[in-house]
């Protein structure tokens, strides 16, 4: 006879699509879309890169595995989700940054922002950003230290007292210093990545490069990158600080972490709206705080801290974007909006 | 009156911080050195006794359409006098507690406690629970006050102990995350903390 | 909206009603005055004491000869002295006539400029012939581990405190600037800035001193 109790039978409303996606498989796409800027950083920064980004991908592992079993839930580990945001708070983050410093960043991002609210799909913010922050805001002086990778590869251990540092791109045009920033940054440079910088945000070629391969993969729309690109372009090309308009524009687009943060921070499942219009919307409020808080703000980069400002809008968006269910008509909505 | 139950209430059931919620802003803003939590402690458990007291002995007197005006120029009378001792004798207190003194005015501990309690209750039972609502209060400050010096400066016992009264360093100085002694720490350390009591408290009762 | 107005508490308007609320309050009033007046008389003596104390001990870190310096109370902020240090950028809230031997010998200024995460306070010296004596940070809120380095006093590329540089400044170097004449922490620019302009200010109001 048949074990009907412990057949596993699922049993949901129709309709049945079936899909061979998995969190699994999105995951490993997204994996593969890093890869290229993984390799340009080894290349540029030294296999200090690597080291780092496996530190902290086995750190966020491991802080992912610790949590679920301590609290006796589903082990969540081999969803990859993990290793995603390892990859990314490590790219996130100089490549100088001592081991010890992003295991504690994985902590926060995935116990506290991730696991504490509920686990995959219900944290609020981006964790890797969400680590990111927290990390700059204890060690500022740490967080802000970029390597001249002209003069010197980053030590694998021990100090980096005595490494040679640069100005990033950001840090000139903070200051509106174009003359400083043309002579020590080509645009050409800026766009294949030989400039300072995070980890792995420098190369806008191969970013560009995975989140096309994403785009291409269906694993992300390309509202949300595009729309928050065009805004930075467009609003860098009305308002130079310094120089031409089209030079301003193009160092403002392939400075810092726009490029990171369009394809794989803001496109996060999670922490972004539902509808492509409400993708749209996200990308134009990231690229608005973005530029705001480069020209206004303390700070010389605001890519990290102005998609968090929109995770936390995406109820919002989701809310006002929500489409209408086929059949309603006008007096129904307003009925509903009533209620 | 049950003395057990106020001290069970204050300390942990009825917990000012973590189970009523009140007073959150001096406790995230002041908890950031051992010292601090616990002059901010100790000076709400003294305004809150004596306001308790007197709001208890003058309650059978008060009109009741204007007990919050006279609450609040009770409270308000005891706040300025203790900042003005701390002031003048515990100037480095009242330096790094700043305008968080002051405020215990609004603290809505006092005037929370004074409508719930003391102006139902008698001065007995008003006074003790001023003290066990008011060591409940300190507990949880210091408790914060150990986690974010800890974790956020490496340290135990700033302001009190050690070298300038700096603390006892604990963690070797590169390592503590500075950010748990900014306001955000605060909220993160507060809601982690709530989040055990309910937790605790929600167990305790299976 | 009449039979609202029924169902609520009605509003006693008998006057001797509203007279005992507010001979209540008014007596209460009285008393907690009375006693915060006492209060009062107790600490003021130990609060003057420990603020004037607080004071010249910053006084006492911006001056050339720390050991044969007294101070004058509180001159008045004229005018004039908010339009110098205005157009340096800061503000000037306190100024003190320095006395070394008997002589008059430059002022003691406090000055308020904006840092990166707020305001800075700072005691600057400035000496009789408008060079100054020192600077040293009342209250910050810089960064910690980056614009902290500066409230500190820590060394730049230079070698030398960040804050000491100031000292031996004068008119003569013109408008102090970092970049040029003065020297910022690494990664510490804006607050370094901060303090510089607190400098320029304090030279401009000594200037207008006379």
């Amino acid at each position: 006879m048949t074990d009907y109790k412990n057949l596993k039978l699922i049993a949901t409303s129709n309709p049945h699509i079936r899909s061979s996606e998995t969190t699994r498989s999105i995951m490993l796409d997204v994996i593969i879309a890093m890869l290229p800027a993984l390799v340009w950083a080894i290349i540029w920064f030294g296999v200090k890169a690597l080291t780092l980004t496996a530190v902290s991908v086995i750190g966020c592992m491991f802080w992912e595995w610790l949590y679920r079993k301590l609290m006796k839930k589903p082990q969540s580990v081999g969803d990859l989700s993990a290793v995603v945001t390892g990859m990314l708070l490590a790219f996130v983050c100089p490549v100088t940054t001592p081991y010890w410093m992003i295991i504690i960043g994985g902590f926060f991002s995935i116990i506290v922002v991730k696991q504490l609210f509920g686990g995959i799909g219900k944290n609020f913010v981006n964790p890797a950003l969400a680590g990111r922050a927290f990390l700059l805001g204890s060690y500022a002086g740490v967080m802000t230290t970029w390597i001249d990778a002209t003069q010197n590869k980053a030590p694998l251990m021990g100090s980096t007292t005595d490494i040679v540092t640069a100005a990033t791109p950001l840090a000139y045009m903070k200051t509106g210093n174009m003359a400083g920033l043309t002579e020590t940054y080509s645009v050409m440079d800026m766009f294949l990545g030989k400039t300072g910088g995070s980890l792995g945000e420098i190369s806008a070629a191969m970013l560009i490069l995975g989140g096309l391969y994403l785009i291409w993969r269906k694993v992300i729309n390309w509202q949300t990158p595009v729309a928050y690109i065009a805004t930075v372009a467009v609003l860098s090309f009305l308002f130079p600080k310094a120089g031409s308009s089209m030079e301003w524009m193009l160092y403002s687009v392939f400075g810092g972490g726009l490029m990171l943060g369009a394809f794989f921070m803001a496109t996060d499942y999670a922490t972004s709206p539902v509808t492509k219009k409400g993708q749209l919307i996200f990308g134009i409020g990231c690229g608005l705080f973005t530029v705001l808080i480069r020209y206004f703000g303390s700070y010389n980069e605001g890519v990290c801290y102005s998609i968090m400002v929109m995770n936390l809008c995406v109820a919002l968006i989701d809310k006002y974007t929500k489409p209408t269910r086929f059949g309603v008509v006008k007096s129904d909505k307003k009925e509903a909006a009533a209620k | 009156m049950n003395l057990k139950k106020q001290f069970m209430e204050g300390l942990l059931t009825q917990n000012p911080v973590l189970v009523q919620v009140l007073g959150m802003c001096s406790t995230m803003a002041i908890t950031t050195s051992f010292f601090n939590g616990l002059g901010m402690g100790v000076a709400v458990l003294v305004i809150l006794t004596l306001s308790n007291v007197i709001i208890s002995l003058i309650r059978k007197i008060v009109p009741d359409k204007i007990r919050i005006a006279m609450f609040i120029v009770v409270i308000a009378g005891f706040v300025t006098m203790v900042d003005l001792f701390l002031q003048a004798f515990v100037p480095a207190l009242a330096e790094s507690l700043g305008v968080f003194i002051p405020l215990i005015v609004v603290n809505c501990i006092i005037l929370g406690r004074a409508e719930s309690f003391s102006y139902k209750n008698g001065v007995a039972a008003s006074f003790f629970d001023g003290i066990f609502q008011g060591i409940g209060y300190t507990l949880v400050l210091l408790v914060m006050c150990i986690i974010r010096e800890f974790l956020g400066a490496g340290t135990f016992g700033g302001g009190l102990l050690g070298v300038d009264g700096k603390g006892i360093q604990i963690l070797p100085s590169q390592f503590p995350a500075g950010m748990l002694t900014l306001p955000v720490g605060g909220f993160l350390v507060l809601g982690c903390l709530i989040a055990a009591m309910q937790w605790a408290l929600s167990k305790s009762k299976k | 909206m009449s039979n609202e107005v029924q169902t609520k508490e009605k509003v006693n308007l008998d006057p001797k009603y509203i007279i005992k609320l507010t001979v209540t309050l008014f007596l209460t009033c009285v008393v907690v005055a009375g006693l915060l007046g006492l209060v009062n008389k107790v600490t003021e003596p130990n609060i003057t004491a420990a603020n004037k104390a607080k004071t010249e001990a910053a006084m006492q870190q911006v001056v050339a000869d720390p050991e044969g310096s007294s101070f004058s109370d509180a001159l008045e902020i004229t005018a004039d002295m908010n339009a110098a240090a205005a157009s340096a950028g800061a503000k000037v809230t306190e100024a003190y006539e320095v006395q070394a031997g008997g002589a008059p010998a430059g002022y003691a200024l406090k000055i308020v400029s904006s840092g990166s995460q707020g305001n800075i306070e700072m005691m600057v010296g400035v000496d009789a012939e408008g060079v100054v004596t020192g600077v040293s940070i009342v209250k910050n809120s810089e960064t910690a581990g980056i614009g902290s380095k500066v409230m500190a006093n820590e060394p730049t590329a230079a070698g030398v405190g960040v804050l000491s540089q100031f000292v031996g400044k004068s008119a003569a170097d013109g408008t102090l600037a970092v970049g040029t004449n003065v020297d910022a922490i690494s990664g510490a620019t804006v607050s370094s800035k901060g303090v510089t302009t607190g400098v320029n200010a304090a030279l401009a109001v000594a200037a207008v001193m006379g």
